[in-house]
């Protein structure tokens, strides 16, 4: 045993000073590797803890949003249909919930618009997300310009910016009452833009939802669970996201793992054949290839995963923002709580450092098992 | 940060998070429908770059 471990330490003592040897050649391997790990690693845990997040913050969710559908489009919503669905059994209560979008064409920024009972802001106030507060340059007490439908600039007064903690759900929401927000959209009377319906069980909601289905044909009801999965798929493997991003990211490992796999340099040729020269037995070899493979791999995982953790969970996946922000002016400053899935950590070690180790010793056998004077003088 | 965001979200009923704030169909991915990112015209070319990134829910695949 102790002769075993004895001999490892041997060779990977003389993988090292060997790895040292050729020094620049083996650092900038190293800060490729490292890159290529860095950036699989915090789409990782980018997706990961984002799809945490959703499910944590979207659990208050409304149980079913009820739409109107139109032509394949959302149209407004009878108020009429509240208390119709109101009367079926299970559901505790159901409530219209105005809101709209607005484009503000001073800064080029989307909003949010939305009326809200709780806590009432008043005519002629608004509550203002962190994100509409930092791109318009606005604080408590200042004014909120919005051109109403028929062209007439209003002002709101700005009664409270929503704090910035909550910014991953409230960035772009612009508060309004229910009046303000009617007369600044012509929106008819008696019309909402959709229905929040609480179910008092659970396991009931999807029986309701088939129910307000068979009753109003022309509705779409939208389970809270389909919200919680609409985010899941959205940062799934499968996701447009992730598979661009992925996929460019383990094609540049394929390349780099492939370009190591094809050959070693002559320099390296030459090194086997002196060691079976001396005595080294092609297992040897091998094991040293091994330690050495090992050695860089291990330093760039690690590295890799450290960097990623960093750019994510403290730097807020800065890298990322532009790819995420597209062309939107408005974007969320948010802080993700650190979670990392240990499944997904071993998943990551296993399909970079695994190839890459395998990738080093195929051509070395190769190499090992020639005559030792013709892997001297090639 | 996340207590504060599920507070906003039980209070005003919300029913998305802001990541994407450029087309209506990414700010609220599970309120849009099939047709948003068509708006235009049938098989209309995408516009928006989160559009890209981000697919349509697979139960909006499932059923219109």
């Amino acid at each position: 045993m102790n002769r075993s471990v004895e001999r490892h330490r041997n060779v990977l003592d003389f993988a090292l000073s060997s790895l040292l040897r050729r020094k620049g050649k083996n650092v900038s391997l190293w800060v490729v590797y490292t890159l290529i790990v860095s950036l699989i690693a915090a789409i990782v845990f980018y997706t990961h803890a984002l799809k945490r997040e959703a499910a944590l913050i979207l659990q208050g969710a409304p149980d079913i949003v009820v739409q109107k559908m139109v032509a394949g489009r959302h149209d407004l919503v009878p108020v009429g249909y509240v208390e119709k669905i109101a009367a079926i059994r299970g559901v505790r209560s159901v409530r219209p919930r105005l809101w709209g979008y607005y484009y503000d064409a001073a800064t080029g920024a989307n909003y949010t618009l939305m009326a809200s009972d709780d806590p009432l802001p008043g005519p002629g106030a608004a509550d203002i997300g962190s994100g509409v507060a930092r791109t318009l340059h606005l604080t408590e007490g200042d004014f909120l310009p919005i051109r109403a439908t028929d062209g007439t600039p209003t002002l709101f007064q700005v009664r409270k910016v929503l704090p910035y903690a909550s910014e991953l759900a409230s960035s772009d929401l612009i508060l309004l009452s229910e009046g303000d927000l009617r007369a600044l959209f012509d929106f008819p009377r008696g019309f909402a833009t959709d229905l929040a319906v609480t179910v008092g069980n659970p396991a009931e909601r999807p029986t309701i939802a088939a129910k307000i289905a068979g009753q109003f044909p022309d509705s779409r009801p939208i389970l809270n669970s389909e919200i919680l999965r609409t985010y899941d798929s959205i940062f799934d493997w499968r996701g447009g996201m992730m598979v661009v991003m992925l996929g460019v990211a383990v094609l540049a490992f394929v390349i780099f793992a492939w370009d190591k796999a094809t050959g070693l340099s002559a320099e390296e040729r030459r090194e086997i054949g002196i060691l079976k020269s001396v005595g080294w037995e092609t297992g040897d070899v091998l094991l040293l290839k091994f330690w050495e493979g090992a050695a860089i791999s291990l330093a760039a995982f690690l590295c890799g995963t450290i960097l990623a953790y960093i750019q994510v969970f403290f730097l807020s996946a800065s890298l990322f923002e532009p790819a995420l922000k597209g062309w939107s002016v408005l974007y969320p400053r948010f802080k993700l709580v650190p979670d990392v899935d240990p499944y997904q950590l071993a998943v990551l070690f296993f399909l970079t450092v695994v190839p890459y180790t395998v990738a080093t010793i195929i051509p070395s056998w190769r190499a090992a098992t020639v005559d030792p004077d013709a892997a001297m003088r090639s | 940060m996340q207590e504060a965001s599920r507070i906003v979200v039980d209070r005003f009923q919300l029913t998305d998070l802001c990541l994407f704030t450029e087309a209506r169909y990414t700010r609220h991915p599970s309120m849009a429908d099939l047709h948003s990112a068509f708006q235009d015209h049938p098989m209309a070319l995408e516009h928006f770059p989160s559009g890209s990134l981000v697919s349509p829910p697979r139960f909006r695949r499932d059923r219109p």
